[in-house]
């Protein structure tokens, strides 16, 4: 009984900080989504207009085109993380000589810091001389060097390339504690049943890291939407607003144009659609249970 | 076992008080100190001045030594700023819409005018900078600092964009500047064909930087964004056709690279050209400086002009550079004045420019021997001033800024032909505020 507040005094630091960090912000920006309020304007200084930022942000042919964008960003990074995150994790799984390392080795492109990476692939992209295209013309697969960053239609790849190279890390990192709850048994069994490998992995392996892999995507995307730094530091959103994903404009209107009532409106949808994009991915996650 | 923990417990939480209280005490400490020093001086005013956080040669900083040892009751404190623009942009409109008292002087890019006194943010100096005292000053930075029919700021650092090309190359095929960018893109191509080197580098990435190269091939060929009137005109033919040249440029005369349009940073374009690797370059005024360092491959071969302009139409030289404002939550504006009086200050101004290589904003200073003997180009500048190309003036500068980006980038990068790009432009700029 002496104890019965301690628990939640040891709470109190924890959930003090995720009220002021998340949602005295969140609540803040809220109102902002129902005021007209912009700082370069003297004139619109938080006053209440309704829903008028919802349509206007609704009707602006760029925020639609912007999600549009992330869909395919998000569809496009998500295949790539999934592919190269099993087969990695499919390899740091095996016991083989020098294992450590290479688990060690796979973390690094998550450990860099996103502005460091961008800048690096944006070299590698580089028309003239990036290596990239000096590796492909190198061994004959392209005649011409490809603009990569400066061409619409090559942009979207290249952010969708480094952003899998910086985030698959993560990914395989939580499939392979996945794959370390696997009995051994279970596959030694299959084996007295004659199951080939491709069998066994498709029966055995992939259901039962079903949920962990989820749980990766959740994480994987939250980051590949939020993080705005590679698109920001490669391509700042071009050619043209070929690259610019929403949360990209939501920062522009935000801090560029100085529209606190748009912006808002616009993180309040964002939060919105992520809200959905989770709530599907958990219930994947809880199929595997029912 | 839970003792133990107790102990732990407690243990921890007096550490936490410690820590705070040790935190607060020394703050205490610091402020005691300055009310202490500022008692000695009971008539000490105390100005905070937004400064760059590049100081070349720490002439900055020994310009404030030397202010606040000639005045007894002026003490001058600098308030630190990003050097990139768009960074400095977000901190000073921070300080400012949050009315915070510790930023009397803003230092003011020259497209933030109209924004800044739209909003309210900063003082007319319409009394104190008086037309006389304007007169002194080079024409076209003043008439940036002018919006509404008011003098918002003094120029201080004087930033032009003019054409920086390799001298020694024209000499070797004994060819002149040209005057037209339909002579420059012959001229070019001649040359990329003999070296084997670029015609032109530009900095057409999407950012900033492409509306100021942009802006200066639409006043090269009679074109603009607004009228008189404020009528918008970005899809007049004149500019139509500018744009259309921009993108021959890349297509058709093929002497601009296609990763021109990467590059988002006027390093980005310059790095060629002091690699000796381009023949024209449109850049601001660092380049000599950097050509003229002892490890560069074109020390002494390259050399200054005004841009072109387009046949029956004008030179257009962006304009660049540094103003001080005067906030509106300032303590004492007569104060604060005074300091910026001293700051932009013709001897200032030539100490500035002699140590740190800083060009002022003063008419004189570009005809004093001194100065001019150890900066020769600036004698180049006086012509490059008269043609001047100043991006448009609008409240809502940076959000029109980031559309026209999007446009012409669009334009440039073929997806869009250069009418449809502005013609969609006019549109967007019609319906911005």
């Amino acid at each position: 009984m002496r104890y019965r507040f301690l628990p939640y005094m040891l709470l109190l630091p924890v959930f003090t900080m995720i009220i002021v960090i998340v949602f005295i912000p969140l609540i803040t920006t809220i109102i902002y989504s129902f005021q007209s309020y912009r700082l370069t304007d003297p004139d619109a200084q938080a006053t209440f207009v309704g829903l008028s930022n919802y349509i206007e942000i609704l009707q602006d042919s760029r925020f639609i085109s912007s999600l549009i964008t992330s869909l395919i960003y998000i569809i496009g990074s998500v295949i790539g993380m999934l592919i190269l995150g099993l087969i990695t994790a499919q390899i740091a799984n095996q016991a083989f000589k020098g294992r450590s390392i290479f688990r060690a080795s796979i973390l690094l492109p998550w450990a860099v810091a996103p502005v460091v990476a961008a800048q690096s692939w944006k070299f590698m992209f580089e028309t003239d001389f990036g290596i990239i295209n000096y590796v492909l013309e190198g061994i004959g697969i392209i005649e011409r060097n490809i603009p990569w960053l400066v061409s619409s239609d090559h942009a979207m790849i290249s952010v969708i390339v480094t952003n899998v190279w910086k985030t698959t890390p993560l990914l395989t990192l939580i499939i392979v504690s996945g794959l370390q709850t696997i009995s051994k048994e279970l596959y030694e069994s299959a084996d007295i049943d004659g199951a080939g490998d491709w069998k066994k992995y498709y029966h055995i392996t992939l259901p039962l890291i079903r949920p962990f892999i989820a749980m990766g995507l959740i994480f994987t995307t939250l980051q590949t939407i939020n993080v705005i730094d590679i698109i920001y530091v490669m391509t700042g959103g071009g050619p043209g607003e070929s690259t610019e994903i929403f949360t990209l404009y939501n920062y522009k209107v935000f801090f560029q144009y100085l529209d606190f009532g748009l912006g808002g409106a616009m993180a309040v949808i964002g939060v919105v659609i992520v809200g959905i994009l989770i709530y599907f991915y958990t219930r994947s996650m809880n199929k595997q249970y029912n | 076992m839970k003792n133990y923990f107790k102990n732990r417990l407690s243990l921890f939480v007096v550490v936490i008080v410690i820590v705070f209280l040790v935190a607060c005490s020394n703050e205490n400490v610091d402020e005691e100190q300055n009310e202490a020093e500022n008692n000695n001086n009971a008539d000490v005013q105390t100005i905070h001045m937004a400064k760059l956080e590049s100081d070349p040669n720490g002439m900055m900083e020994e310009a404030r030594q030397r202010f606040n040892e000639e005045h007894d009751d002026i003490k001058v404190e600098f308030v630190e700023m990003s050097n990139d623009a768009s960074q400095m942009h977000d901190q000073t409109v921070t300080q400012l819409s949050a009315g915070s008292e510790n930023l009397d002087i803003v230092n003011m890019d020259v497209v933030w005018t109209a924004e800044f006194a739209e909003a309210g943010w900063i003082e007319p100096l319409d009394d104190l900078f008086t037309e006389e005292m304007q007169s002194e000053f080079i024409e076209r930075q003043v008439d940036a600092m002018t919006y509404d029919g008011h003098v918002w700021a003094v120029p201080w650092f004087n930033d032009l964009h003019p054409l920086w090309y390799r001298k020694d190359l024209l000499e070797k095929y004994n060819l002149e500047v040209p005057e037209t960018y339909e002579e420059a893109v012959e001229v070019a191509q001649t040359i990329q064909e003999e070296e084997g080197i670029q015609g032109f580098s530009m900095h057409w990435g999407r950012a900033e930087q492409l509306i100021v190269s942009f802006t200066e091939f639409l006043h090269a060929n009679n074109g603009d964004f607004f009228d008189e009137d404020g009528n918008v005109t970005i899809n007049s033919p004149e500019a139509v056709e500018a744009l259309q040249f921009m993108v021959d440029m890349i297509e058709e005369y093929e002497v601009v690279s296609p990763s021109a349009i990467g590059n988002s940073t006027p390093e980005d374009a310059r790095i060629p050209f002091t690699q000796g690797q381009v023949l024209f370059h449109p850049n601001w005024g660092y380049v000599y400086s950097e050509n003229q360092a002892d490890d560069s491959p074109v020390k002494d071969q390259t050399w200054v002009a005004s841009n072109f302009a387009f046949e029956g139409g004008q030179k257009a030289n962006a304009v660049g550079g540094w103003n001080f404002a005067i906030s509106k939550n300032v303590s004492d504006k007569e104060t604060a004045w005074e300091v910026i009086k001293w700051f932009t200050s013709f001897d200032n101004q030539k100490e500035m420019l002699l140590g740190g290589g800083q060009v002022g904003t003063r008419v004189e200073l570009y005809e004093d021997p001194e100065v001019l003997e150890a900066n020769p180009q600036l004698e180049e500048y006086l012509d490059v001033f008269e043609h001047a190309s100043v991006r448009p003036s609008h409240p809502q500068y940076s959000k029109l800024s980031d559309i026209a980006q999007s446009y012409i980038h669009q334009a440039l990068s073929g997806d869009i032909t250069p009418e449809e790009a502005l013609n969609e432009l006019a549109t967007e700029l019609e319906e911005l505020e």
